[in-house]
């Protein structure tokens, strides 16, 4: 939430400081190219996997039970990228691609019964012996770098304000500090902390890939400094499993982004 | 003042982390009924000690529900006693099986009948079902007590209870008509509190 109101404040500061009066007119929209600086947060949904062996995931079932316990699973993730753009004034269309940084925070939490603070994992079984362990969460995080490749189209403009709808995609270079973590109700299940993540098998993939479209607005000052505000409309991940505790398909978010021009045909 | 404070303080807040430590294991004794998609009405096959079994009694199903014990062990001498109590069709149902050469001295011995697969039919084996206030003993013409997995739970390193799943069906007479109950299966956690030896 902080991070939302940060990036809403340094919007309208930049508005602020870059918005005119002064309508653009057809003669001055040209074709130019830009380097944008962009920033953004994703809100991805899913659930915990049916691998992980949770007592009471039952987010996905109909159950009667008398102690209401439940299971879920909490993902948020944020965004940092440099693209260049050119845009292409015949067609009203723009091109981008770039570099792109994504960090992911997911966290798997519940409880067995309402006043508990904890739900049962199980992380042993052999032929006569089940062992359980009390967990608080199961966190994980996971930062990705990518080529996102995208194109807008701008329909409308009025004065110095044009709306666009985005597609693009983008495809994963490496990933790097991926970090997995389990928080114990009793502080003396730590020491058995590497055994039961070994036994549960949560590696996730590296390869990441997203395709998106987008809904937006871009704000032109007076000196042609683009402010960008986009809203991701539910978009896909095209790699699987990405995550280590978590079933994700699928996400949503919003982007910010300024953009200073380059050079601008004449 | 302040030290009769401290005193009461001294007194209260062990009482309060220990019945907390109490309603920890006592959410493992609740029942967990989650509804089989394939069999309407019946809990799903698990184990993980939900608390639940269920059954068709001819169509109707007869099932454990969340406010009642759903399943007592009873060992007395060399017989074993297993207790489903639950409903059917809104009326109280129990179905008693005892079958003789079984006697697990506490519910960790229980271990014992793990891949078991007791047949109703031998001699020493009996069923007796209880709708509402009627009692019958069924004359068995043929069924299986399948104990598919029986293993001990530990919690956080601790012996805690044993989890008992298995599937039960069985053909008999009732009210003079061959009745089959079919499809049981059941998943309960064996502890303290439903298990007796006397």
């Amino acid at each position: 939430m902080k991070r939302n109101l940060l990036f809403f404040s340094a919007l309208l500061l930049c508005l602020s400081q870059g918005y005119s009066q002064d309508p653009l007119s057809l003669k001055e929209k040209k074709s130019a190219g830009f380097l944008h600086f962009e920033f953004g947060a994703h809100y991805p949904s899913g659930s915990v996997k049916e691998s992980i062996p949770v007592r009471q995931n039952i987010s996905s079932y109909y159950v009667d039970q008398l102690n209401g316990g439940q299971v879920s699973s909490d993902i948020t993730g944020w965004t940092a990228a440099v693209k260049y753009s050119y845009f292409f004034d015949q067609s009203d269309v723009a091109f981008s691609a770039g570099l792109r940084y994504t960090g992911y925070s997911g966290e798997v939490y519940g409880y067995t019964s309402p006043g508990a603070d904890f739900f049962y994992l199980r992380y042993s079984m052999d032929d006569s012996n089940t062992r359980f362990a009390r967990v608080k969460e199961m966190s994980e995080s996971h930062h990705f770098i990518s080529i996102p490749l995208e194109a807008r189209y701008y329909p409308f403009q009025y004065q110095r304000m044009r709306w666009f709808v985005s597609a693009g995609a983008e495809l994963g270079l490496f990933s790097f500090l991926d970090e997995t973590d389990i928080s114990f109700r009793e502080d003396f299940m730590e020491e058995y902390q590497d055994e039961i993540l070994a036994q549960l098998a949560v590696d996730s993939e590296s390869f990441y890939s997203t395709a998106y479209i987008g809904l937006g607005v871009e704000f032109i000052s007076q000196k042609d400094y683009t402010f960008v505000l986009e809203a991701i409309l539910p978009s896909l991940f095209l790699s699987e499993n990405n995550f280590s505790f978590s079933e994700v398909d699928s996400y949503s978010g919003f982007r910010f982004s300024i953009g200073f021009p380059l050079h601008k045909k004449q | 003042m302040k030290s009769n404070s401290i005193f009461y303080l001294l007194i209260f807040l062990p009482l309060l982390f220990s019945s907390c430590e109490k309603m920890e294991d006592y959410s493992l004794s609740q029942t967990v009924f989650i509804e089989d998609p394939y069999y309407p009405g019946l809990p799903v096959y698990s184990e993980w000690g939900y608390n639940t079994f269920g059954a068709y009694i001819d169509r109707k199903p007869f099932y454990s529900t969340e406010y009642d014990l759903p399943v007592k062990v009873i060992v007395n001498s060399d017989t074993l006693r297993i207790y489903f109590r639950g409903i059917m069709g809104g009326s109280e149902v129990e179905l008693k099986i005892s079958a003789k050469g079984y006697s697990p001295a506490d519910h960790y011995e229980m271990i014992s009948l793990d891949q078991e697969i007791i047949d109703l039919t031998q001699s020493g084996r009996e069923a007796i079902l209880k709708i509402g206030n009627e009692t019958t003993v069924l004359d068995i013409i043929e069924g299986e007590l399948i104990f598919n997995r029986v293993q001990r739970l530990y919690v956080d390193e601790e012996l805690s209870r044993t989890i008992v799943s298995g599937y039960f069906h069985l053909k008999t007479f009732l009210y003079g008509e061959p009745v089959a109950i079919s499809y049981g299966r059941f998943d309960f956690g064996i502890g303290y509190e439903n298990f007796y030896n006397y």
